[in-house]
């Protein structure tokens, strides 16, 4: 199990999709500050298209705000999940993975594994991100809003999206392994990232039109990525999204490794 | 069977059978091989071999049947000591040819880092330098898989269809390669291949799998005489028959595979005289005719027809 982590981690740190998804991460986190400035300098000294004085102001945002806009609007997990489903598919596309199985290795092993070092991989390409948002905000907004309490609330935060992301991360190491395929893997996993949190809050409507109160889209981790709020975290929401987060780590990962167990490797 | 006829076998398989869809793609084979051989698996494409290595390998479960490598079935525990190349080789291709041995490497826990400089030499990789493995030729992917095969250095390996894309210098290599590892490391060999010809220079055994079902095992010095013309007679009393050509015609060279069937290697073109003489010693021919053929047209009547007579002109 050692030398196969090993391994993965040797393959983390060639990966040229780790880098490039790292990179465009922190790319991201700067550009939504340039353009947040950009256009709060324009909104203060610009015209519209007729040539009219713009009145009024963006709201002011603090480093937590951008924090949040990374986090809860699916943009850091696109990046997350383009490396995971690249990092894990790449062993089936390049057929690479024979080359452990065919050695005797526990097939178990090699998937706990790179399923271990790709949840490491998803973590380090938040924390980059984080980063990148923290000192960002520094270069962009000062050190003014930079106290204890920001401290708190920045890490509460991260903490948390990195636990809910843990969970995302075992779900789409799941779908790769079961679809082993590009096409297979872009239908589930765009059709997860975009329609999956609109779907269940549609069963949410109709069970509460048949006049069930259970909310099925409360219980899906990418719902707790987007509810989760930046300040005064309640206990409760804390505890409930983070055993839904801890639920689908769990699952996913006992289930990817028994249909690695059983699956042939075509 | 006694432990040392199990020891003897580096692999063995009994009744390994494996359906894809109902369908069985193996069924029921039955294959042996022993220590030292270079075992070449042929037949026709989706006749089995691929998926019959797959299962040997571990990656593919069979549907029955069993399989035993080096004398246990422990098989996790004796993979370790196998090498393989199935299919394409499994590389990835946004690395070099030592990052993607220093990947096998770790995986497999090897201590010596030398050995990846090592393969590299064996294999001719050793001037790749910063070259991505997508950026290869395919003889160079073919050389990088062997030597991720090779790592760890394996006492079988299993090779499917290894000089496929490799231009005539690259199976020259290739071959000696194969010849050099079995010869010096002893290793064991099973591959398969659609180049006959070149499959038979360097093959000890065979076996011939048609559609999923091995038709035939047989090791080269069968095939050797197999090929070679003789003329063959089907007679009423084999061995009075040899006493005659020993006696009459001083003919040594011949063999007498079944009861009533004779073949004889030497005076061929005095055929219609042997015939005659043997009819006049009341010896009743009922069939005469020369046989043999080269050993690509021998594997393809095998591999279309199965275990068929080969026969060559009447006489």
């Amino acid at each position: 199990m050692i030398n196969l982590l090993k391994a993965e981690l040797y393959k983390l740190q060639k990966s040229r999709s780790f880098w490039v998804s790292g990179g465009l991460i922190v790319l991201f986190a700067v550009s939504i500050y340039l353009f947040y400035v950009l256009l709060r300098d324009g909104m203060i000294n610009g015209m519209d298209q007729e040539g009219a004085v713009i009145q009024g102001e963006l709201p002011a945002l603090g480093i937590l705000d951008i924090l949040r806009q990374i986090f809860a609007n699916r943009n850091a997990v696109i990046f997350a999940t383009i490396f995971v489903s690249l990092f894990v598919l790449g062993d089936y596309r390049s057929g690479a993975v024979k080359n452990f199985e065919g050695k005797g290795l526990r097939r178990e092993e090699i998937y706990l594994a790179k399923f271990l070092v790709t949840e490491l991989g998803a973590v380090l390409l938040y924390l980059m991100a984080a980063l990148a948002v923290f000192l960002g905000g520094i270069v962009f907004f000062g050190t003014e809003q930079i106290n204890g309490g920001f401290f708190r609330s920045f890490l509460s935060y991260l903490s948390l999206q990195l636990l809910y992301l843990t969970g995302y991360t075992a779900v789409i190491v799941l779908i790769c392994e079961m679809t082993r395929n590009t096409a297979g893997l872009l239908i589930s996993v765009l059709g997860i990232l975009m329609f999956s949190s609109v779907l269940l809050q549609g069963v949410d409507l109709i069970l509460d039109t048949l006049g069930v109160s259970f909310s099925i889209s409360r219980y899906w981790v990418m719902t707790a990525m987007d509810r989760c709020p930046v300040t005064d975290i309640s206990r409760q929401f804390i505890m409930e999204s983070g055993l839904v987060a801890a639920g689908w780590l769990v699952v996913s990962l006992g289930a990817g490794m028994v249909y690695h167990m059983r699956k042939d490797i075509v | 069977m006694r432990k040392g006829e199990a020891e003897e076998y580096v692999l063995r398989t009994e009744g390994l059978t494996k359906r894809y869809g109902g369908r069985p793609a193996v069924n029921g084979v039955s294959l042996h091989v022993k220590k030292g051989a270079v075992y070449g698996l042929i037949g026709k494409n989706g006749a089995g071999k691929t998926t019959f290595m797959k299962m040997v390998a571990g990656l593919a479960r069979p549907d029955g049947g069993q399989i035993e490598l080096f004398g246990s079935r422990d098989l996790e525990r004796q993979r370790v000591r196998m090498g393989t190349l199935i299919e394409a080789p499994g590389l990835y291709k946004g690395m070099t040819a030592r990052e993607n041995l220093e990947v096998v490497r770790r995986a497999y826990g090897i201590t010596e880092r030398d050995c990846i400089e090592k393969m590299l030499v064996l294999t001719g990789l050793e001037h790749t330098g910063k070259k991505k493995a997508g950026a290869f030729s395919m003889g160079m992917k073919q050389r990088l898989g062997l030597a991720v095969a090779l790592l760890g250095n394996p006492d079988f390996l299993i090779l499917d269809e290894p000089i496929n894309g490799l231009d005539p210098e690259g199976i020259h290599q290739m071959r000696e390669l194969l010849l050099k590892l079995n010869r010096e490391r002893n290793v064991t060999i099973l591959l398969s291949s659609h180049i006959l010809g070149e499959l038979s220079r360097i093959a000890t055994a065979y076996g011939i799998i048609r559609e999923g079902e091995l038709a035939e095992e047989f090791d080269a010095k069968e095939l050797e005489v197999r090929c070679r013309r003789c003329q063959r007679l089907t007679v009423d009393n084999a061995e009075r028959a040899a006493a005659v050509l020993e006696e009459q015609l001083h003919i040594r060279e011949y063999d007498v595979p079944e009861a009533s069937v004779i073949r004889i290697f030497e005076h061929l073109e005095d055929s219609v005289e042997i015939n005659r003489r043997l009819t006049l010693a009341g010896i009743e021919i009922r069939e005469s005719y020369l046989a043999g053929q080269d050993l690509e047209s021998y594997f393809m009547s095998l591999m279309n027809e199965g275990k068929q007579e080969r026969r060559g002109e009447g006489v």
